[in-house]
């Protein structure tokens, strides 16, 4: 390039080094509020039967329709993995970008195996991913394995959610400089306990209703800050992918494209991280909430085009990260982001935005996070009640106190990802949702596989299931996180989650490797476990299952009947 | 995988249910192929390749989904003359006792009504994966 390139229009300020900005603290609040009161009000809305039962409080009485499903699943995306942790990613180069290949590729499976997960839960009553498993394999200890996978795998999750919201808040000023920890941490705890107290009184209806206010936020935001901060980046879009890849006058390897100079040893990682992501998306809890919570069968199918949506977007969300490059911000320590690349996205906009307009961008974050972070403690409690609650504990539980046990796991799930945060190196928090990602994509042949095909053995799958949890545990245990330099280590264990494949040369994220093994151990078993004609359980699902539609005659009735409970 | 269930169904491989299949696999193709987009050049609209080609194909994903949702659910229109309310699907017991014997049985059962549209989508999905 002849023509200088530079974003000195742009100030950078180091984050922290003001105090705290009370036009976007308000703006903050502001919406907060907002969002409070239509959470409270979420309850009267398409007014439940019967609104502690669980079906009603977990699911929104399997009611809704392309449009809100749309505004669900968008939950699911749209989190604080987007807005702060891919970006972040992004500022360590182009490798952070798998999230793209990953938010394609979900599509597709989705496109496979929803719809016959959505048939055979509403013809069965199922309201959990194992319920499904129990069922289907006649095996409450596989009901049990995915429900403890999952609820471990969540807790995490909604740890990366957590620190999406304390970057904004650090950005904003609160819990700068000088403040104590206590100063540091009340505002995540007032977050959560707004969080809590709509939650438990509304159940998903809350987080539903709130989607729309928030996806509205996101979209404006975005479609803002996509058109907005190019033009204040001399050179557009190529000034921004020049400075975010040059450092003093030298271009850096692995940021226009994986790996320029190294050959293509970024590439099977890449590839796994993105199919591991995208298996794994649809196994949490949460996600099958958003889909099982439908009219229909086919309302996730017809509305997949427009999901796509979702994934465009994400795109540009993630190249936020090369435009805080572009105008300076990294996450080194000289990089005005005191060293943590997570503020990347916040400071971006704090630097670039006017104050008020700041201030709306954080809450679209600080909502972005609570939303899922509300529908993902929804659907652990559900799961903890079901599987682990009904299951083993209480098995005569009115649906009543079913609800009611949820409603208090609800609360404890989030105080177990507070845990997280305060527990783990929150500089890099991909690694947290990459970690559950780990132990969730375990429970996929057991969910997946079984919906197609009933081959393994209920044991073998269990066995499998726990190994390729403990290898995953094990493997993501013994990994660091090195500096920029490669010999400091910054974080001792779950610093990464890529790691050599054993007996090969190749490097891959750690769930796949892992989900092989699983596969492995559960093909082994099943022919050992029927050459010794040890008893399968009794499937409890017919073919015709996994084809039920609304409308079919047969149904049975949302609230009255429930067989998994019947059965007790 | 489930040919039980298809057993008793038309011809399991329809045009249909094709083009939905070669619209589900593609896109893992073009995304997790990392060499064929591992580049910085051509450059569109100051974007490099890698950046570039990632993006476009969330557009194409999106069409290829609405493709094959549109030919796989006009083929399940075509074969349920009748409304979904109307349709009268066989109560079929409940807890049959089999093990894995279980898909064979019931297929008998639905397939009576000869009605089941629905059935084309277990088929395709059958197929593409």
């Amino acid at each position: 390039m002849t023509r200088p390139l530079s974003a000195s229009s742009v100030p950078t300020p180091n984050v922290g080094s003001h105090g705290i900005n009370q036009t976007e603290l308000f703006v903050v609040i502001f919406f907060f509020l907002v969002v409070s009161v239509l959470g409270f009000l979420a309850a009267r809305w398409r007014k439940a039967r019967d609104a502690n039962h669980l079906e009603e409080w977990g699911l929104g009485g399997r009611s809704f329709g392309g449009w809100i499903t749309w505004f669900l699943l968008g939950g699911d995306l749209y989190t604080a993995y987007t807005f702060v942790a891919v970006p972040a990613a992004l500022t360590a180069g182009a490798f952070g970008f798998f999230a793209v290949p990953y938010t394609i590729i979900v599509w597709p499976l989705v496109f496979l195996f929803l719809p016959r997960l959505w048939s055979v839960s509403r013809k069965r009553g199922y309201v959990t991913p194992a319920d499904f498993a129990r069922g289907r394999y006649g095996s409450k200890s596989l009901g049990l394995g995915v429900a403890i996978v999952g609820v471990v795998a969540t807790m995490p999750y909604i740890a990366l959610q957590l620190v999406g919201i304390q970057a904004c808040l650090d950005v904003i000023g609160i819990g700068g400089k000088g403040s104590s920890t206590f100063a540091k941490d009340l505002p995540l705890f007032i977050a959560f306990a707004v969080l809590a107290a709509f939650t438990y009184t509304s159940g998903l209806r809350a987080p539903a209703v709130i989607a729309f206010v928030k996806d509205f936020l996101i979209y404006l935001v975005i479609i803002v800050a996509v058109i907005y901060i190019p033009t204040r980046v001399v050179g557009g879009w190529h000034g921004i992918f020049h400075l975010a890849s040059t450092t003093k006058g030298k271009t850096k390897p692995g940021f226009l494209s994986l790996n320029e100079a190294n050959g293509k040893a970024n590439a099977f990682p890449y590839a796994t991280l993105a199919l591991g992501s995208a298996m794994a998306l649809f196994m949490y809890p949460h996600a099958q909430i958003g889909v099982l919570s439908t009219k229909n069968r086919n309302t996730v199918r017809k509305n997949l085009a427009g999901l796509s949506l979702y994934s465009l977007v994400l795109g540009f969300i993630a190249l936020l990260g090369y435009m805080a490059l572009a105008v300076g911000f990294n996450g080194t320590p000289t990089g005005h982001l005191g060293g943590n690349a997570q503020r990347a996205v916040p400071a971006l906009f704090d630097a670039v935005f006017p104050s008020w307009f700041a201030g709306v961008a954080f809450a679209a974050v600080a909502i972005g996070a609570l939303v899922p972070a509300a529908i993902m403690s929804i659907a652990a409690a559900n799961l903890f009640t079901r599987n682990i609650f009904v299951d083993f504990i209480k098995p005569d539980a009115t649906p009543k106190q079913q609800a009611q046990v949820s409603k208090t796991v609800s609360l404890l799930v989030k105080f177990g990802a507070l845990i997280f945060v305060l527990g783990l190196d929150a500089t890099s928090a991909i690694n947290f949702q990459l970690l559950g990602g780990v132990l969730i994509l375990q429970t996929f042949p057991a969910i997946v596989i079984g919906l197609f095909n009933r081959w393994f053995h209920r044991w073998a799958l269990v066995a499998g299931l726990w190994s390729g949890v403990i290898y995953g545990i094990v493997v993501a245990w013994q990994q660091k996180k090195f500096a920029a330099d490669g010999k400091t280590v910054l974080q001792q264990h779950f610093g990464n989650q890529i790691a050599k494949v054993p007996g090969t040369h190749l490097y891959s994220y750690i769930a796949i490797t892992a989900l092989v093994l699983n596969l492995v151990v559960a093909v082994a078993l099943t022919l050992v476990f029927r050459a010794l004609k040890v008893a399968d359980g009794v499937d409890e699902t017919q073919a015709g299952d996994y084809t039920a539609d609304e409308g079919d005659a047969d149904l049975p009735d949302l609230i009255e009947a429930e067989p998994a409970l019947a059965e007790i | 995988m489930s040919e039980s269930e298809q057993s008793t169904r038309g011809p399991v491989v329809t045009p249909a249910r094709l083009i939905a299949a070669v619209c589900v696999i593609v896109p893992f193709i073009a995304v997790l192929g990392v060499p064929i987009f591992d580049k910085d050049k051509p450059e569109v609209a100051g974007f490099p390749f890698f950046f570039w080609w990632q993006l476009l194909w969330v557009a194409v994903t999106a069409a290829l989904m609405g493709l094959a949702y549109y030919v796989v659910r006009r083929e399940e229109l075509a074969r349920r003359p009748v409304a979904v309310g109307g349709t009268v699907v066989a109560a079929a017991p409940k807890a049959d006792g089999g093990d894995g014997a279980a898909s064979s049985e019931t297929d008998g059962t639905d397939g009576t009504d000869g009605t089941n549209g629905t059935e084309g989508d277990t088929a395709e999905e059958g197929d593409a994966e």
